[in-house]
C-alpha cells in the first residue's frame, strides 16, 4: 500500500514537471517525419511511407564506422538528439525530490527500499513513455498521410536511413522486435543514469551517458548500449548485426545491476547533506 | 569592481566543478595525444636516425593536434568537441542560479551595485568557460609537439591534407602552423565564453540547475540537426552546418566549414544579448 501511494505521488509530481519535454519529443518527431517525406518526394518507385520507415529513419543511427575504408563520417544527429532528450527527461526529478516533499514521503514510508523502487519505476516508466510518445507521433503522421500502419520497411527508406546496403539481408524487413529491445535498453540506461547520479551527481551522470552513446557511434561492440539502439546495426536489417534478444538480456541485466547498486548507494546516503549540493 | 571581479574569478577557478570539467577535457586531450603519437610511431619513425624520416608533411605536430585530428581516427576528438557545449558550462555557469535560489545573492548586491555584480559574474563565467576548452587544446598540442616533429603542411600532398582552402584560417595553417593553433584556440576560447554567458543569462528563466546546463546542450544538437536537414534545403548548401557551436569549435571534420564572419557575429550577439538580459533581469525584485 505504501509503495502504491509512493508511486502515485511520483507519477503525479514527476510528470507535472516533465510534460513540456514530451511536447518537444512530439514536435521533433513530426519534423523528422517531414524530412523523410521530403527526402523521398522525388524518389522513383516510392509507393508510400510506412510506420516502420518513419521509425527506421528516426532510430537508424549509423553503420559501423571504419576510418580505414576512408568512410565519410556522418554524425547521426537526429538519433543522438532523440536519445539525449530521452535521457534528460527522467534525470532531474528523482534527485530534486530528495530535497523537497519527497524527503517527507521517505520519512512517512519508513523504508528506503520502497522509496528507491518507486523512483526506479518512475524513471523506467518515463523512459518508456518517451518512446511511446515518439512512436505515437509517428503513428499519427502515418495515418495522416495514408501510409501503411505496419513495421515492414521499404528499400528506399532503408537507403534514406543510410543503412549499409552491402550488408543488407534479403527482404522483407520488419523492425518490430527492434522497437521493443531498443525501448528496454533506453529504460535500462536511464536506470543506470539514476544510480550513477547518486554517486556522481546528475549532470556528470548525464555526461557519462552521453559519452557512452558517443563511443557507441564510433566503436561497434556488443558491450556498448548504443549497439542495441541503432537499427542500422541490428540483425533485423544487416548480416551479423546486434541480436535483439541480446539487447533484451543486456537491458534486463543492466537494469538489475543498476537497481541493486543504486539501492546499496541510496541506503548509505546522507540525504540531509544533499541540500543545495546540486 | 576590481575586488568583485577578483572574488568571482577566484570562486570560478577554485571550485570542484571547474576541476571536474578541466579533468574530463584534459583526460580526453591526453588520450587523443597518446593515440596520435602511437599512430605516428607505427609509421616507422626512428628518433635516432633523422635521415629515415620519410613521412608526409601532414604527419607533423599541427596535424596530430586534436583540433585537426589527422592522426587520431578514434572517437576521442569527436567526443571532446561533441560534449564541449556541456563541458564549458559546467565550471561556473550555474553559480547565478544557485545564488538566486540560496539567497546568497542578497549579500553581494547589498554591498555593491547590481550592475557591477552581474558584470563580474559575467567575466568570471566567460573566463572559466574559455579556460575549460583552451587548456585541454593547449595541453594536447604540447604533448604531441614533444614527440612529433613540427613540419609545415604541404598543400600538394593531396588527400592526406586535412584542411582545405574553405576551412577557417587555412592560410595560416599552410604558412605558419603555430599561429593557426593560437588563432583557433583563441577563437574557441571566445566562442565558448560567449556560449557560457548566454547560458548564464538563462539563470533567470530556468529554475532547475540540471536543466540550465543540459537544455542549452540539447539545443545545440537541435541546431545541428536543423543545420543538417532543413537549412541546406531552405537556403542552399552554403548554410550546411553553419549555425551551431560544435561545428564552429572544430572547423575541420567532414566538410563542416563555418563562416568566420558569421561565427564572430553570433559570438558578439550572444555576448551582448546575455549581458543586456542579465543587467535587465537583475534590476527586478529578487527572491
Amino acid at each position: 500500500m505504501k509503495f502504491i501511494r509512493c508511486i502515485v505521488f511520483d507519477l503525479r509530481e514527476g510528470f507535472a514537471s516533465v510534460w513540456p519535454l514530451f511536447v518537444v519529443v512530439i514536435v521533433f518527431q513530426i519534423a523528422n517525419a517531414a524530412s523523410l517525406r521530403f527526402l523521398l518526394a522525388g524518389f522513383d518507385g516510392n509507393t508510400g511511407v510506412s510506420l516502420g520507415d518513419y521509425v527506421l529513419f528516426a532510430y537508424s543511427g549509423i553503420r559501423e564506422y571504419s576510418p580505414e575504408e576512408y568512410m565519410r563520417f556522418n554524425f547521426p544527429v537526429a538519433w543522438a538528439f532523440l536519445l539525449l532528450l530521452g535521457f534528460y527527461i527522467p534525470l532531474a526529478f528523482p534527485f530534486r525530490d530528495m530535497k523537497s516533499l519527497g524527503r517527507s514521503i521517505l520519512v512517512a514510508t519508513g523504508s528506503r527500499w520502497i522509496w528507491w523502487l518507486s523512483k526506479c519505476c518512475w524513471v523506467a516508466l518515463c523512459s518508456v513513455l518517451v518512446t511511446v510518445a515518439s512512436y505515437g507521433t509517428l503513428v499519427g503522421v502515418t495515418l495522416l498521410f495514408d501510409g501503411d500502419l505496419v513495421l515492414q520497411l521499404h528499400e528506399y527508406a532503408i537507403w534514406a536511413s543510410r543503412v549499409d546496403l552491402n550488408l543488407l539481408l534479403p527482404g522483407p524487413w520488419s523492425i518490430g522486435f527492434f522497437t521493443v529491445s531498443s525501448s528496454l535498453v533506453c529504460a535500462a540506461l536511464c536506470l543506470c543514469q539514476l544510480a550513477l547520479s547518486l554517486l556522481l551527481r546528475p549532470t556528470i551522470a548525464y555526461l557519462a551517458t552521453v559519452a557512452s552513446l558517443f563511443v557507441s557511434i564510433f566503436v561497434s561492440s556488443p558491450s556498448l548500449p548504443g549497439e542495441y539502439l541503432m537499427a542500422a546495426r541490428s540483425m533485423v536489417l544487416i548480416e551479423q548485426g546486434a541480436r535483439c534478444w541480446d539487447g533484451v538480456v543486456y537491458a534486463l541485466a543492466m537494469a538489475a545491476v543498476a537497481m541493486t547498486c543504486g539501492f546499496v548507494l541510496f541506503s548509505r546516503l546522507d540525504i540531509a547533506d544533499r541540500e543545495m549540493a546540486e | 569592481m576590481k575586488r568583485l571581479i577578483s572574488m568571482e574569478l577566484n570562486k570560478a577557478i577554485k571550485n570542484r566543478w571547474f576541476a571536474i570539467a578541466l579533468a574530463i577535457g584534459c583526460a580526453l586531450a591526453c588520450a587523443s595525444a597518446f593515440v596520435s603519437i602511437s599512430a605516428f610511431f607505427s609509421y616507422g619513425f626512428d628518433t635516432l636516425d633523422s635521415t629515415r624520416y620519410y613521412q608526409l608533411s601532414t604527419s607533423g605536430s599541427i596535424c596530430a593536434w586534436i583540433g585537426v585530428g589527422r592522426l587520431d581516427s578514434t572517437f576521442l576528438p569527436w567526443l571532446f568537441f561533441g560534449i564541449a557545449p556541456l563541458l564549458v558550462t559546467l565550471p561556473y555557469t550555474w553559480s547565478l542560479r544557485s545564488e538566486l535560489v540560496s539567497g546568497y545573492i542578497n549579500q553581494p548586491i547589498s554591498r555593491a551595485s547590481r550592475a557591477n555584480y552581474i558584470v563580474s559574474k559575467y567575466i568570471a563565467v566567460f573566463c572559466s568557460a574559455g579556460i575549460a576548452i583552451a587548456a585541454p587544446l593547449v595541453l594536447n598540442y604540447l604533448i604531441v609537439s614533444c614527440f612529433i616533429p613540427s613540419y609545415i603542411p604541404d598543400p600538394g600532398e593531396g588527400l592526406s591534407v586535412p584542411i582545405d582552402e574553405y576551412c577557417l584560417f587555412s592560410q595560416l595553417f599552410f604558412t605558419y602552423p603555430p599561429a593557426y593553433f593560437t588563432v583557433i584556440v583563441l577563437f574557441d576560447f571566445v566562442l565558448c565564453g560567449a556560449w557560457a554567458t548566454v547560458v548564464l543569462s538563462l539563470s533567470f528563466f530556468l529554475d532547475n540547475r540540471i536543466g540550465l546546463l543540459v537544455i542549452p546542450f540539447l539545443f545545440q544538437y537541435f541546431l545541428r540537426y536543423a543545420n543538417q536537414i532543413f537549412l541546406p534545403e531552405l537556403f542552399g548548401e552554403a548554410f550546411r552546418n553553419q549555425f551551431n557551436l560544435i561545428s564552429m569549435l572544430w572547423p575541420v571534420p567532414s566538410g563542416d566549414v563555418p563562416n568566420l564572419l558569421l561565427s564572430c557575429l553570433l559570438a558578439a550577439i550572444g555576448l551582448t544579448a546575455s549581458l543586456v538580459l542579465c543587467t535587465t533581469a537583475i534590476r527586478r525584485d529578487l527572491p
